[in-house]
């Protein structure tokens, strides 16, 4: 099989989640891992790597989509009918069988939350296997939050505790904040720490900009969290996804790995490890 | 392995018994420098030769390929099945095809790589060495696979050393003859000579924490006259990197995705949207090229083309000797 041959999937749906992100559901079926990711093609303009957004346990299959540049351009151009290429699933994704039995923090910042998403549905979708889901998520302001509806809702409920903090103070924000203080606040990411108590029994899911890493990590081990159990997703740049182009090699010297092949999620004894890993 | 024992008058033959496999590429002196080239007749190639410029990988990994044909989003392979073969290959180079094997056979195999692999018989050559080689520093001096035979010069006549399938069939030709242990002992003793041969000498024992832990001067220092150029991965038989654009045909409908040699020196390799360079300076680029080349594992095979091609006069084997602190 040439692995390098995309597949077409026909696109299913396209909604505006914020002025500059996308989902896109395309009719696909991969049995993928939250966390892992496909390459999509637009043919004529290129290829780029797109997490899954969706749990395998929820049909169809989805991906969220931010405008930067040439490729994602065209995706947010399609409409339902269309066809993109695919390969993949690609890359390790969260070790979902392993994190059964503890409590899971999921840590986002922006469009972190896309991989996360899939943790998240999954877990909810199997809710009895897990204790605790927190779920700590960075925005900048309410017209740039993902998946509105779907964390509107969880604020509300029992199956997981929503603690949220945003850069711009808007109205939305404002009366959250008013109405739980507890759980949301102004300010950046790792400022949620301070309202939450860190289980060390606990797995840590997180994913966010390049430059968050460096930062959440300083808080898991400020406070003594073990770095194993700590699984971060990275982005960087890549063209091939199977370990073959390298364009995405992380690390120096003696610890190089491939963000494609061998992440892209890594461990916080990675972090600790692989030169440059987190920044 | 099987052995068997070649004339050189009979040399001819074996190159009309290639040519009858398909389309040989063998060194070639053009301007001064020697090339991998097509050629119809044994008399055109070089085959006492130190390095060539580009470095024999070229024939299964282009430094430009179609891989993909599309029409609306309809993708089709591009794959090729020609026949070649590769003459002449010395032993750096073939054990730097070896290397990247497990890049590209290894799972998922790359097929556009696999196919020409399968399809191309390697015959390996013995060298001549030059002051910028280093082949024994690194273990790649001797080729023990790799090859479909591999020719020892013994003066008027050559050791052949069998190593595939096809190999055995090529030697079953007439001109072969019965070769064994006092060949072997001859070819061995002029192995030697040609070791004693290569000066250039470095350490590689924990290279990879000496890179880690050098210092930003020091990176500095040994980057100063760095022109970010990445010759140095173009001409080197170990570097696998590409780069993958999408060209279309006027009627924007059909068109091609085409890959090509990249370069890890170059600045726009690490680059992602935005504008974030996860290597922004030739400090973190050449930080990268040498992990990647002596690091964690040896992918160099001190075949020298880095030293001898870049044009800032940046020595390989030098760089490494500062960093563990031996530099003359
Ligand atoms: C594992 C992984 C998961 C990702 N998941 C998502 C996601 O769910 N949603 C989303 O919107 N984006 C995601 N990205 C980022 C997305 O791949 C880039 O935004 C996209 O490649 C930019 O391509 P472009 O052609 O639009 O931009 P251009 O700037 O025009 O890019 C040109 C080329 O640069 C490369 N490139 C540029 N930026 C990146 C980048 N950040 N990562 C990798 N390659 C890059 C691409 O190969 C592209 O062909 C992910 C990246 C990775 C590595
Ligand atoms: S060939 Fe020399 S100048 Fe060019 S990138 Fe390599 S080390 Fe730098
Ligand atoms: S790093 Fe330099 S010496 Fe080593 S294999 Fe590559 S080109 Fe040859
Ligand atoms: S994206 Fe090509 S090696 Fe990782």
């Amino acid at each position: 099989m040439n692995e390098l041959l995309p597949r077409q999937a026909k696109v299913l749906k396209v909604e505006e989640q914020t002025p500059i992100e996308k989902l896109i559901q395309l009719d696909a079926s991969l049995n993928h891992q939250p966390g892992q990711f496909i390459e999509v093609s637009v043919a004529g303009v290129g290829e780029a790597p797109i997490s899954i957004c969706s749990s395998p346990t929820r049909k169809p299959m989805e991906i969220c989509v931010r405008k930067v540049g040439r490729v994602t351009s065209a995706l947010h151009r399609l409409s339902p009918g269309d066809k993109v290429g695919i390969r993949g699933p690609y890359g390790n994704g969260f070790p979902m069988e392993k994190m059964k039995g503890h409590d899971l923090i999921l840590v986002s910042g922006g469009l972190g939350m896309a991989p996360l998403r899939g943790v998240l549905q999954y877990a909810l979708d199997h809710r009895k296997d897990y204790k605790e889901i927190l779920l700590l998520y960075g925005i900048r302001d309410y017209s740039l939050m993902l998946f509105k509806d779907e964390i509107m809702k969880l604020m509300d409920s029992k199956d997981c505790r929503v603690y949220l903090s945003y850069e711009k103070e808007d109205e939305v924000c404002k009366n959250l904040r008013k109405k739980c203080p507890e759980r949301v606040c102004e300010g950046v990411v790792t400022k949620l720490f301070g309202m939450v108590d860190l289980n060390p029994d606990a797995y840590a899911v997180v994913c966010g900009p390049p430059v968050m890493y460096r930062f959440v990590f300083k808080e898991f081990m400020d406070r003594n969290f073990p770095p194993e159990r700590i699984y971060m997703t990275m982005e960087r740049r890549m063209k091939c996804g199977i370990g073959k182009c390298r364009h995405c090699v992380v690390g120096a010297g003696t610890s190089m790995r491939y963000v494609c092949k061998d992440g892209p999620v890594f461990t916080g004894v990675d972090a600790l490890q692989i030169k440059g890993l987190i920044g | 392995m099987r052995y068997a024992k070649l004339s050189k008058a009979d040399f001819p033959k074996l190159f009309e018994a290639l040519k009858g496999y398909g389309e040989v590429f063998a060194p070639v002196e053009e301007k001064g420098k020697v090339v991998f080239r097509r050629v119809e007749n044994l008399k055109e190639a070089k085959l006492e030769y130190t390095r060539t410029l580009l470095p024999p990988k070229k024939l299964f990994l282009p430094p430009e390929e179609e891989i993909l044909s599309f029409e609306g989003e309809t993708y089709t392979e591009k794959l090729d099945g020609k026949k070649a073969v590769l003459l002449g290959v010395h032993a750096c180079d073939i054990n730097g095809i070896l290397k990247l094997d497990r890049v590209f056979l290894d799972a998922p195999r790359d097929e556009y790589y696999a196919r020409r692999r399968e399809n191309t018989l390697v015959i390996g050559l013995t060298c001549v060495p030059d002051k910028y080689c280093f082949c024994t520093s690194v273990g790649s001096g001797y080729a023990s696979s790799g090859f479909d035979l591999f020719l020892h010069d013994l003066g008027k006549e050559y050791l052949v050393r069998i190593g595939s399938g096809e190999g055995y069939r090529l030697s079953k030709a007439e001109y072969f003859k019965e070769a064994g242990e006092a060949e072997m002992k001859l070819a061995a003793k002029l192995e030697e000579r040609r070791k004693g041969r290569i000066k250039r000498k470095i350490n590689l024992a924990g290279m990879g924490d000496l890179i880690e832990t050098e210092g930003k001067e020091g990176w500095e220092e040994l980057t100063r006259k760095c022109l970010a150029c990445g010759t140095c991965n173009l001409v080197c038989p170990t570097c696998q990197c590409y780069d993958v654009s999408d060209l279309l045909t006027l009627d924007i409908r059909k068109g091609s995705r085409v890959r090509r040699w990249d370069s890890c020196m170059l600045k726009r390799h690490a680059l992602v949207a935005g504008g974030l360079n996860f290597r922004p300076t030739v400090v973190e680029r050449t930080l990268n090229r040498l992990s990647c080349k002596v690091g964690e594992e040896v992918r160099c095979v001190g075949c020298g083309r880095c030293t001898v091609y870049c044009p800032a006069g940046i020595d390989f084997v030098e760089m490494l000797s500062t960093i563990r602190g031996v530099a003359k």
